[in-house]
């Protein structure tokens, strides 16, 4: 939007129109202070401990899990859009021609005035970090942690290394490897649904953790005794177990890998759909 | 609302089949032939689950509910309780809106993988979340999750425009997300408000304590959230005061993008607004807010159409004019208007189908769609000039087509609430929209060629690229065509087929105008 | 012991595997035992999650632990570049 149109009558509206809501929405926070009611979440509280010590994770992936789940569909939906805009899949009508797809060129920078010092380290660097967004995706019932996190981590390595080495880059994330762990890991978070649908008819029922008992016994082995642990609460000692959490986490974190990696690339480096491209590879076209 | 059923299999189908779908045609990105056929049997079989399936609930990750009288927890969803669980419905209106949806999805879907050229795997993913987002936003029952699809269908919206890779639809897009981005804050300040009032995210939850607490001092919180609502309700349909921001993504886009961007639009208005009509239909002025909004909308909307010389552009402002009409039943909130609002809603979708799938076939003679190129098609594609005809009657509420059966029963209802105004209003929408149309028409259809200054081709450069060749017309597209015709017949002859879908709801639903 | 605390490190390992194919520079064999040593004094910094009682998790003593998923991301890393051989 050019913002020369929000000069004269158009602005004053604008300005009217955002100390109204402001007024409006400062008021209800002061009513709302120390009024909050707190609802339905008392009851996640209490359980929250059985499914996974943290207890952010049973809310975001077990009580919520299905919102999370969008969530990730948000994320990768604005990459595929985003990269849209670049170059990747525009579409033209067959019967006509129309103007030009709109290309935006890869950005123009130098990366020679980087020290040599800096490019010695980058590597070394990057690849601590990556190590430490994996041990934040595998921490995610039982310490801070989570998939977003991971990924952000990983995407922020590879920017990294992308500043520092240019076209060189030793993170070479290709276009199909982020599309591809992009979409599986929205499709391998929406699959960890299934086994529960097919059990319960719930879709995404923690078959692991199995808090209301509605599956055989034999599930509990394969979907929670991989991540079990005994915890030592105030409550007591359980063996509980976060079930599914972890899967959903990874299929998390691989979204975000591709999705913010993608986004990177395809402003830093451009987009073309040239055949010598890796996305046409073995792809018959038309 | 008795069903009791809280596990209902299709309704986790509805949402995920699109997920796949999508998944798997973008990374198949330009392999034509496999994405058509997966992308035909995901439509196709997301019409017969919405046929097939019966009505109930789907209790997401298969929490219960606490009955807060034995403090017990229940799997029953006929027992009144507080939800744990993310809650989907599904019932008889949505599954009547569903199956439209679905059908338009299968006839898009059908018209897209012939009629684009390569790399069409992204764009037909985008398709599929336009489906999804509508199906997501008109069965769920919980504020978070609505306001989330909210916000993935209004990326998808800039996906979809964007695709076609003109200046015109990037810039639209981008426009677009901005406003979009701005309309998701506000919902999602308003379910803020909302949940930290009641603390419950789910909608039936909420307004069951509103309705059972004093609130007393705190109800101005409801205004607040009534009026962010009323933003991002404004934002997702297009009505006024961003009706041109609306339009102008309806008419950037690809005609049969353009028949799934106004049906999922559609969906959406219904969804919010009835979600508005049940947290706060019985605040004071509510509702005299919501009405003005829409008649606003339906008269600019068909001001703006009147303006238009290009057909494209004459249906996208008659788009936006047409979607005060559905807005206007949900805001008088009685039965019948709700009825006829609900009704209009099916209809709307199905009529503009047919004008933007016509729309879409006058591009492959190659000269556009503005009128004042493209002159005399009918005597080349007459069945093409008669389904576009019947499409204009349809949406101008002439008997016996279907946007006649809901715009009587919205007059009537107008009239009954003792608001002749609004029922004078939506007579002049239907003339005037007769009008708009019928000029596009005449000129791209029915005035005779020879007045083209065809011979004289060198003065009107800004066209000359508009002058393809000429393409036939694939059968496909005549075949959707005609479908959607039969069924805007049949549906004015006997608009019973759904009406008794629309009125459990409308009777659920429904506040009597002067309470 | 329990299978959650070997669980996270085997993932991380795999995980890391399938970064590492996805690196393309020469790294020396001081870069690597770098790496490694630093990957060891990270790991005990992060300190593994208190719910972890064996020296398979990482545990040693109350209040000294170590984070062994660190560790096996790293080893995945250097396996996953070496397989795809360091182009």
């Amino acid at each position: 939007m050019d913002p020369s149109e929000l000069r004269g009558k158009r602005g004053i509206l604008a300005a009217v129109a955002l100390l109204i809501i402001f007024v409006g929405m400062m008021s209800s926070l002061v009513k709302l202070s120390g009024n909050v009611n707190p609802g339905i979440s008392q009851v996640y509280n209490i359980l929250a401990f059985l499914v996974a010590p943290n207890s952010l994770s049973t809310w975001l992936y077990d009580w919520r899990g299905f919102d999370t789940l969008l969530e990730t569909g948000v994320i990768y939906v604005g990459a595929v859009v985003s990269v849209l805009v670049i170059g990747r899949g525009m579409v033209r009508m067959r019967c006509r021609q129309g103007e030009p797809p709109v290309q935006s060129p890869p950005l123009e920078y130098k990366t020679e005035s980087l020290t040599v010092i800096l490019k010695y380290f980058g590597l070394p660097t990057a690849m601590l970090l990556v190590s430490y967004g994996i041990l934040v995706v595998t921490g995610v019932s039982t310490s801070g942690g989570g998939g977003f996190q991971c990924g952000v981590i990983v995407a922020s390595a590879y920017l990294l290394t992308t500043i520092f080495y240019g076209k060189k880059n030793p993170i070479n994330f290709g276009k199909r490897f982020l599309v591809g762990i992009g979409s599986a890991g929205w499709a391998g978070y929406a699959l960890c649904g299934l086994p529960g649908f097919l059990t319960t008819g719930y879709w995404q029922y923690n078959l692991g953790a199995d808090l209301w008992n509605l599956v055989a016994p034999i599930y509990h082995t394969i979907f929670g005794d991989p991540f079990r642990l005994s915890l030592a609460l105030q409550e007591g000692v359980f063996n509980s177990t976060p079930g599914i959490i972890p899967l959903l986490n990874i299929g998390e974190a691989f979204n975000v890998i591709g999705a913010i990696g993608l986004i990177f690339f395809a402003f830093i480096y451009g987009w073309s759909d040239s055949p010598a491209d890796q996305d046409t590879e073995g792809g018959k076209g038309e | 609302m008795t069903e009791s059923i809280s596990n209902l299999w299709s309704i986790a189908l509805l949402v995920t089949i699109p997920i796949f779908a999508t998944i798997i045609v973008n990374l198949l990105f330009n392999r034509n032939r496999a994405i058509k056929y997966i992308s035909l049997i995901s439509a196709l079989s997301l019409v017969v689950i919405t046929i097939l399936s019966p009505y109930g609930f789907q209790w997401f990750t298969g929490q219960p509910a606490l009955n807060p009288n034995t403090l017990t927890f229940t799997f029953d969803a006929s027992i009144p309780a507080w939800r744990m669980a993310l809650e989907f419905y599904f019932g008889p209106l949505q599954q009547v809106l569903i199956f439209v949806m679905a059908l338009i999805l299968v006839l898009v879907i059908g018209i897209a993988t012939n009629g684009l050229t390569k790399n069409q795997g992204p764009y037909i993913g985008m398709i599929f979340l336009l489906f999804m987002s509508a199906a997501i936003i008109i069965m769920v029952n919980d504020l978070y999750h609505l306001w989330i699809a909210v916000e993935i269908g209004s990326l998808v919206v800039v996906g979809v425009v964007a695709a076609s890779g003109e200046g015109i639809g990037q810039k639209a897009a981008l426009k677009y997300a901005l406003f979009s981005a701005l309309s998701g804050a506000g919902l999602a300040i308003a379910l803020a408000l909302i949940l930290g009032l009641t603390g419950y995210s789910n909608i039936s939850d909420a307004i069951r304590y509103i309705q059972t607490t004093n609130l007393a001092g705190m109800s101005s919180i409801l205004y607040v959230a009534f009026g962010f609502f009323i933003l991002s309700w404004i934002y997702a349909g297009g009505l006024v005061p961003i009706h041109p921001l609306k339009s102008e993504v309806y008419g950037a886009a690809f005609p049969h993008g353009t028949a799934m961007l106004q049906a999922q639009s559609k969906l959406m208005l219904v969804a919010i607004g009835l979600v508005m009509l049940r947290l706060f239909g019985s605040l004071p002025f509510a509702r005299e807010v919501m009405l003005s909004i829409s008649v606003l909308t339906m008269m600019l909307g068909v001001v703006m159409a009147l303006l238009q010389t290009d057909l494209r552009w004459i249906l996208a402002y008659l788009i936006v004019s047409h979607s005060g009409l559905v807005t206007v039943g949900i805001s008088l909130g009685t039965y019948d208007a709700l009825v006829g609002g609900l009704f209009q809603a099916v209809n709307d979708v199905l009529y503009m189908s047919v004008l933007l799938l016509g729309c879409e076939a006058v591009y492959y003679f190659g000269k556009g769609t503005s009128t004042k190129t493209a002159v005399g098609i009918a005597k080349k594609a007459p069945w093409l000039a008669l389904a576009m005809v019947l499409g204009t009657f349809a949406a101008s509420g002439i008997p016996p087509f279907n946007g006649f059966q809901s715009k009587i029963i919205l007059i009537q209802s107008a009239l009954k609430v003792g608001l002749p105004e609004v029922a004078v209003v939506i007579l002049i929408l239907s003339v005037t929209t007769f009008i708009a149309l019928f000029r596009g028409i005449y000129s791209i259809f029915l005035k005779p060629a020879e007045t083209t200054p065809l011979a004289v081709s060198g003065s009107v450069p800004s066209e000359a690229q508009e002058d393809d060749k000429e393409t036939p017309i694939p059968r496909g597209l005549y075949l959707s065509l005609a479908i959607l015709v039969v069924i805007t017949l049949i549906l004015g002859v006997y608009p019973d087929l759904v009406i008794r879908f629309l009125t459990p709801v409308a009777q659920a639903v429904s506040i009597p105008w002067y309470p | 012991m329990m299978l959650g605390e070997i669980t996270p490190l085997i993932i991380g390992l795999l995980l890391g595997v399938l970064l590492g194919t996805q690196l393309s520079a020469p790294l020396s064999k001081r870069t690597v035992a770098l790496l490694l040593g630093l990957s060891i004094v990270a790991a005990f910094l992060f300190g593994a999650p208190v719910f972890t009682w064996s020296i398979y998790g990482g545990y040693i003593l109350p209040g000294l632990s170590f984070a062994t998923p660190f560790i096996g991301a790293m080893v995945g890393l250097l396996i996953g570049k070496a397989l795809r051989g360091g182009r």
